[in-house]
């Protein structure tokens, strides 16, 4: 018997109470379990640059498996050096999201389907002696997959949380460095929930240069460009609501603006990145 | 000797065995319950017994709130409803030194969940 209520209080003791969650929010998951949920719906993520293609968004996934310091979250692997119910500051590594804009089948744009939007390039005069001012993605080389690695500091409100993050490119593709700042808030509406968040992200020139930039190595035609510091806020609000334990509506809405370092380049097209999605959403585990 | 008690939705389990440092040992019950949530309280008539080889001045703490003190004895025995949540320090004390300590613990049948530092659905 007194093994009985041993193994009982064995068998219920989990991880760790760092970082305890109440049950029931999305943003919780349970530990050492994989977890993936794929939402079905209509959207699209806009491309700012010359002839890139926009991504209809069909099909989203959201994955996620946490030990108490190891995890792994919708492409972010990272270990967790302090977390307590206020802070978590991690090592984080990731593929860097830019070269997405110049390639489709690259990272998270693998699970997306073919634009139906025909892109028409702008009307440029070409010419022996005049350059073009609106350059093709198609016309320059191709940008680098690049590897992120650096810190994330996460901290915890009782209705917001905000999380910080630097990476240093570590695989010499543009041997500069990104950074964000975010904060989010949510508050239930109409029987589901509603979430707010603002982040600003910082790419430094070096990075800007690799993607955007137009060099002396490019075509001789083409207009020169060399990257500045960029500095990008964005915007985000989305609703979800439960419908059963596993089915939920999923909506949200993201606005990125670029600043001047990134419109002056003539690869670029647009001063903003929209993304939408509308769908339902499935839980599998 | 042992049993489990069911009080509502909590599971508690009594009698724990004898613990002893040197010539003092004691024994506390219940010291875990188990709770339908991690946040649920643990409400519970909790014993404390303790005996020892030689007369001594002890104190009994729960927290950082002192229940019952002894003087120059060699057993005691105290009882009371208490209610507690997470891990709880029990610990008999002389004027100096912890001689004894114990953490009352609640349980959950709801597996611990925790929260995640990267944002939902940020694939793209």
């Amino acid at each position: 018997m007194r093994f009985v209520v041993w193994l009982i209080a064995i068998c219920f003791s989990g991880s760790s109470a760092a970082l305890a969650c109440a049950s029931g929010e999305d943003a919780c998951v349970e530990a050492e379990q994989f977890q993936l949920s794929v939402a079905v719906g209509a959207g699209q993520r806009s491309n700012p640059l010359y002839d890139g293609d926009g991504f209809p968004m069909l099909i989203l996934p959201d994955f996620s498996y946490y030990t108490d310091s190891w995890f792994v979250d919708n492409g972010t692997f990272g270990y967790s050096l302090e977390q307590n119910e206020q802070f978590a500051l991690s090592l984080v590594t990731r593929l860097n999201p830019e070269k997405g804009y110049f390639q489709r089948w690259f990272a998270g744009n693998v699970i997306t389907m073919n634009s139906s939007a025909v892109f028409l390039p702008p009307a440029v005069e070409i010419g022996a002696e005049k350059t073009m001012s609106a350059v093709s993605i198609e016309n320059v080389k191709k940008r680098p997959t690049a590897l992120d690695a650096g810190l994330q500091l996460n901290w915890f409100g009782e209705q917001w949380q905000s999380r910080l993050n630097f990476w240093q490119n570590v695989n010499s593709k543009y041997n500069g460095q990104n950074a964000s700042w975010s904060w989010s808030t949510f508050w239930p509406l109409a029987g589901g929930q509603v979430d707010l968040a603002a982040t600003l992200y910082w790419k430094s020139s070096k990075l800007i240069d690799t993607y955007y930039g137009v060099g002396e190595d490019e075509l001789y035609y083409l207009e020169r460009y060399r990257g500045r510091d960029s500095w990008q806020p964005e915007l985000r609000v989305g609703w979800q609501k439960a419908l059963t334990s596993r089915w939920s509506v999923l909506t949200f809405y993201r606005y990125l603006h670029l600043d001047d370092a990134m419109t002056d380049s003539p690869l670029v097209q647009d001063d903003s990145v929209q993304t939408w999605f509308v769908g339902v959403s499935y839980r599998f585990y | 000797m042992l049993g489990l008690l069911f009080a509502g939705n909590l599971l508690l389990a009594n009698a724990q065995p004898s613990e002893c440092s040197a010539e003092l040992c004691w024994s506390i019950s219940p010291a875990f319950c188990v709770s339908a949530t991690p946040e649920q309280h643990c409400e519970a008539q909790l014993s404390v017994s303790w005996h020892s080889d030689k007369a001594q001045d002890l104190c009994l703490y729960i927290a950082q709130q002192q229940m019952q003190c002894w003087q120059q004895g060699q057993q005691g025995q105290w009882q009371q409803l208490v209610s507690w949540s997470g891990k709880t320090d029990v610990r008999l004390e002389n004027d100096t030194d912890v001689l004894l300590q114990k953490e009352l613990i609640v349980l959950s049948r709801q597996p611990e969940k925790r929260r995640r530092l990267v944002a939902p659905w940020s694939v793209f």
